[in-house]
């Protein structure tokens, strides 16, 4: 099987910055103190009304093909990850392919949240690995914040939006990918759920009636919900299986992985998780106080970030740990390949 | 965790001093006890005894005392 390595990464955040201070006055001063407290989340990055996800993956794979000088006919697949397409149908990749300028590719799209990004790079990875694709771009995209009620405190504080664009192409021997672990809960899909407007509870008038819950929520079914706790309960109890289960493929303990990403959903989560696994603060990364949950964006938005600090050395083992909707959760392990730029601009195989 | 231990924990989680609870003290009479109360429980219980508290039987504990049995049932299963 021939070696496949995430060889680039970028990402485009909503224009707009939805402050602290603004959500003081929208729901308290206590209110959102708490809010901090629970979510490590400062301020969000919020695409204007018009904007969809697409339009942020868009920017993020025209930077990234531009300034990497990437030859555009070298890419042959495109998976597009969302949960907010640009309309029921055609598939969202389809009309990014013609956006991008993409002469000769596959495109498809994913429909999975938290977890998307991992996801899609084991599908880039097996299509390439097996010949049927030589050089994808994953791109994701959500604009999440458009499907909350603007007076729900339990997720209006917490979300943001972006996209991401990246360049998954073929390794030396060694490198890349070496392993996935994925799995599914469906048993929890009611815990976070937009539950109208899809085949199967179509939108009426009575699906757009808001309600307020027992915490003083506003919220509709045509509008994202999250039962927290349910979320909380799920990462704290499956993300240390998954990680385990990763490990032992691999044949490695903890301590032999270089650095380890999770899915940035909330700060007070994270800290925790990582003080249960022990894994030290130099060995992962934090980016979500200045920019929300940006769903499943957060991990090629955090890498993105890990890259610009430093934090990814050349030859390194990376993680990657991504769990929520579905109830979803998808890890990968991976050497990141010593010399990226030439890979970049290398022809497709 | 002793339950002792438990209301002393649960007293920091919702921000007040162990001498103003006891197992008997009704959740709901606690304004403090909201979403974020429970993640912290959640992290306490799972940190003190290794269980992650089931959500919906947190949600269903009327007492301070039924959260600590929930978690030893757990922790006992």
């Amino acid at each position: 099987m021939r070696n496949v390595a995430l060889l680039a990464v970028n990402y485009s955040a909503g224009s707009q910055t939805l402050s602290y201070g603004e959500l003081q006055e929208r729901f308290g001063e206590e209110a959102m103190k708490k809010v901090l407290a629970g979510s490590g989340i400062r301020n969000r990055r919020v695409a204007p009304a018009g904007v969809t996800g697409a339009d942020l993956a868009y920017e993020a794979a025209e930077s990234l093909l531009t300034d990497s000088g990437i030859d555009r006919s070298t890419i042959d697949l495109v998976i597009h990850c969302t949960q907010t397409p640009d309309h029921w149908l055609p598939t969202t990749a389809c009309l990014l392919q013609e956006r991008l300028k993409l002469p000769k590719c596959a495109a498809f799209d994913i429909n999975l949240g938290c977890t998307q990004y991992v996801y899609a790079l084991s599908i880039a990875h097996a299509m390439i690995a097996a010949g049927t694709a030589s050089r994808a771009l994953v791109l994701t995209g959500d604009t999440m914040t458009h499907t909350l009620n603007p007076l729900d405190r339990s997720l209006v504080p917490l979300m943001g939006d972006a996209g991401s664009a990246s360049l998954i192409g073929l390794a030396a021997e060694g490198e890349g990918f070496l392993h996935f672990e994925l799995g599914t809960d469906g048993s929890g899909g009611k815990y976070l759920t937009i539950p109208a407007g899809g085949a199967r509870i179509a939108r009426t008038a009575e699906t757009a009636l808001e309600a307020v819950d027992a915490e003083g929520n506003h919220r509709s079914p045509e509008q994202l919900y999250m039962n927290g706790a349910a979320i909380f309960h799920f990462a704290i109890s499956t993300v240390p299986k998954v990680i385990a289960s990763l490990l032992v493929k691999a044949g490695l303990t903890i301590d032999q992985v270089d650095l380890v990403l999770f899915h940035q959903a909330n700060r007070y989560m994270l800290d925790y998780l990582v003080k249960k696994l022990k894994i030290p603060a130099e060995k992962t990364h934090f980016f979500v106080e200045e920019i929300g949950n940006t769903s499943g964006s957060t991990m090629p938005v955090l890498l993105t970030d890990a890259l610009s600090h430093g934090k990814v050395r050349p030859g390194a083992l990376v993680m990657l740990v991504t769990f929520g909707v579905g109830l979803s959760w998808a890890a990968t392990l991976m050497r990141w390949p010593a010399d990226t730029a030439a890979a970049v601009k290398g022809s497709a195989a | 965790m002793t339950a002792v231990e438990f209301v002393a924990a649960f007293a920091d989680a919702v921000g007040m001093e162990a001498g103003e609870l006891t197992t008997g003290t009704e959740l709901n009479s606690l304004e403090t006890w909201d979403s974020v109360a429970y993640l912290s429980v959640m992290t306490i219980v799972d940190e003190s005894m290794g269980v992650a508290i089931d959500p919906e039987g947190m949600l269903a504990a009327r007492t301070v005392g039924d959260l600590y049995a929930l978690a030893c049932s757990q922790q006992a299963a």
